[in-house]
């Protein structure tokens, strides 16, 4: 048993290689002055500098589609939240009438090509008045959000026991009391990870986004696409405006890095 | 509310609960598809009947997208789901370096779509970008190559830590006694770790399948479909369809595609439901 321990790094070490040239190379195009295209490839620029961030946070609303993206994807994941903690609940301790089929369009939600149905939101939206609104893209979200927590929340109260619901139901507990009191304590861990797991699925969603909004609602992530899509668009911009979508991603990775995987599954592997 | 009833778990009054979720759920899913029936069916003059979907069917470019989209999909499984079982049975388990290794993992699945479209738009596809010698401007083979490379890039960390986590579940000492008593390598894979990991690996295959048949924003910053059309998944082929407000066309294309993943999704539920049962 020599060999195959001595060498066990190098695949490892490949494979953070291959995931961060890619993203060097951002941050090299967003630290450089934009050459016109045609000036060959080289490695370093000419000279560093922060123009484009300097230019982002003070021109053609970045900064603001920043803050709404952030704002709309908080939204999206406390909607989500809110609607699947008492389904999750329910379809942890009960049988019901089409309870299968329920969890079914839930999970439906989650596989269903969002590219496809983002025309039709957008025109649905349009018609109610909602177009260009924060609180569409965050309910239009529900899509894919609502099944998630559902399954994560719903792992999680199967895995308390029943003993818990009986004992204050013995106690007097009124439902609301006992989940709320009771319950919700037991598992703020898992509802923590489904609002985070909601909030990265919002946060990288831009079909929908961009459908739903133009000037006023539209998130980071949608205007990047949006941009990017125009001729002779400004690629020292664009790369500063994605390396600032890296950041709560960052953020999160740190903090939930042995929860992601179950949770991007939706379900225990 | 009674909560807990053991004999008779069944419990109607769970709807009470549930309606919440199936409201937000009408909302975001049955409402869009309701409007995407009625537009597929209609047109200026009313009524139309069958008339678009026999447009889509008859016309090619559906069935180009959606080849195009299959065999995108069938080649990120191929390369996908075997790279991320070999990095998670290679990723050390404690160290600076399993922290880095997930790091490196989880960072992909959590950037905007649009952002990693353009990341790689600048790294494979531009001319001026340091794999720009390839002309994926211009080559659709090696266009084809940067679509999967990215795709790799941002999902091969999804299968690789779901088997992390997996791997993680077993006694680390198993493997290493197994090691002790004479067993090959290979033969530990096989005989010990496959097993173990298949279900996360089927789990796994399901969800990036759907995923990779819904491939859309990143792919469109990446190249736009190009060139000359020839990355032009199903999703991109579809937004193609709205721009000449041919809007009965774009529903009824929309919809044999959505048709054909909810027939995914009951396939997948299954396997996914029995998963939560196994773990009950």
């Amino acid at each position: 048993m020599k060999a195959p321990l001595r060498f066990g790094w190098i695949l490892p070490a490949l494979y953070v290689a291959f995931i961060a040239a890619p993203l060097l190379w951002l941050a090299r195009v967003s630290l450089a002055p934009s050459v016109a295209p045609g000036a060959g490839f080289a490695l370093l620029p000419s000279q560093l500098t922060f123009q484009n961030y300097a230019t982002l946070v003070s021109r053609d609303g970045w900064g603001q589609a920043f803050g709404v993206g952030l704002v709309e994807a908080a939204g999206a994941a406390l909607i989500a939240v809110i609607a699947a903690l008492p389904a999750a609940y329910a379809f942890a301790r009960y049988r019901f009438l089409l309870d299968r089929v329920l969890l079914y369009w839930l999970f439906a939600g989650r596989i269903v090509p969002a590219a496809a149905l983002a025309g039709p939101i957008g025109g649905l939206y349009a018609s109610l008045n909602l177009f260009d609104s924060p609180v569409a893209v965050a309910l239009a979200h529900g899509l894919f959000n609502v099944g998630v927590a559902v399954w994560i929340l719903e792992a999680a109260i199967r895995a308390s026991p029943r003993r818990i619901d009986e004992t204050a139901d013995m106690d007097g507990y009124a439902f609301p009391a006992f989940f709320f009191e009771i319950l919700l304590p037991l598992i703020a861990k898992p509802v923590a990870i489904a609002f985070a797991v909601c909030f990265i699925f919002s946060w990288t969603e831009t079909a929908i986004a961009s459908a739903l909004t133009s000037a006023v609602a539209r998130p980071i992530g949608a205007k990047i696409a949006e941009a990017a899509l125009q001729r002779g668009a400004d690629m020292g911009l664009l790369a500063a405006a994605a390396m600032l979508t890296l950041l709560p991603g960052a953020v999160l990775v740190w903090f939930m890095r042995r929860h992601i995987a179950g949770g991007f599954a939706m379900g225990r592997g | 509310m009674k909560l807990v009833d053991p004999t008779t778990p069944i419990n109607q009054r769970a709807w009470f609960l549930v309606a919440l979720a199936t409201v937000v759920l009408l909302i975001c899913l049955e409402a869009p598809l309701a409007a995407m029936i009625v537009r597929s069916l209609s047109g200026e003059g009313g009524f139309t009947g069958e008339r678009w979907f026999v447009d889509v069917l008859q016309g090619q470019g559906f069935w180009l997208a959606l080849a195009r989209s299959l065999g995108f999909s069938l080649a990120a499984l191929l390369i996908e789901l075997p790279l991320g079982l070999w990095i998670a049975l290679h990723t050390p388990r404690r160290g600076w370096g399993a922290g880095v290794s997930l790091v490196a993992m989880a960072l992909p699945l959590m950037i905007p779509a649009s952002s990693i479209g353009l990341m790689w738009n600048a790294f494979a596809v531009a001319p001026d970008g340091p794999l720009g010698a390839a002309n994926a401007a211009g080559d659709p083979i090696a266009a084809w190559a940067m679509l999967l490379a990215m795709d790799a890039w941002r999902w091969t960390g999804l299968v690789a830590l779901l088997a992390y986590v997996r791997l993680g579940d077993v006694p680390e000492t198993l493997f290493l006694t197994a090691r002790v008593d004479g067993a090959s390598g290979w033969s530990i894979f096989r005989h010990v770790q496959l097993p173990l990991l298949w279900r996360t690996v089927l789990v796994a295959a399901l969800i990036r399948f759907a995923d990779s048949m819904a491939a859309y924003g990143d792919a469109l910053v990446l190249n736009g479909g190009g060139p000359n059309g020839s990355t032009t998944l199903l999703a991109l082929e579809l937004r193609r369809y709205f721009a000449p407000a041919d809007l009965g066309h774009a529903a009824a294309a929309g919809l044999v595609y959505v048709a054909a993943m909810l027939a995914f999704a009951r396939l997948a539920f299954s396997v996914f439901g029995r998963n939560r049962e196994s773990a009950r």
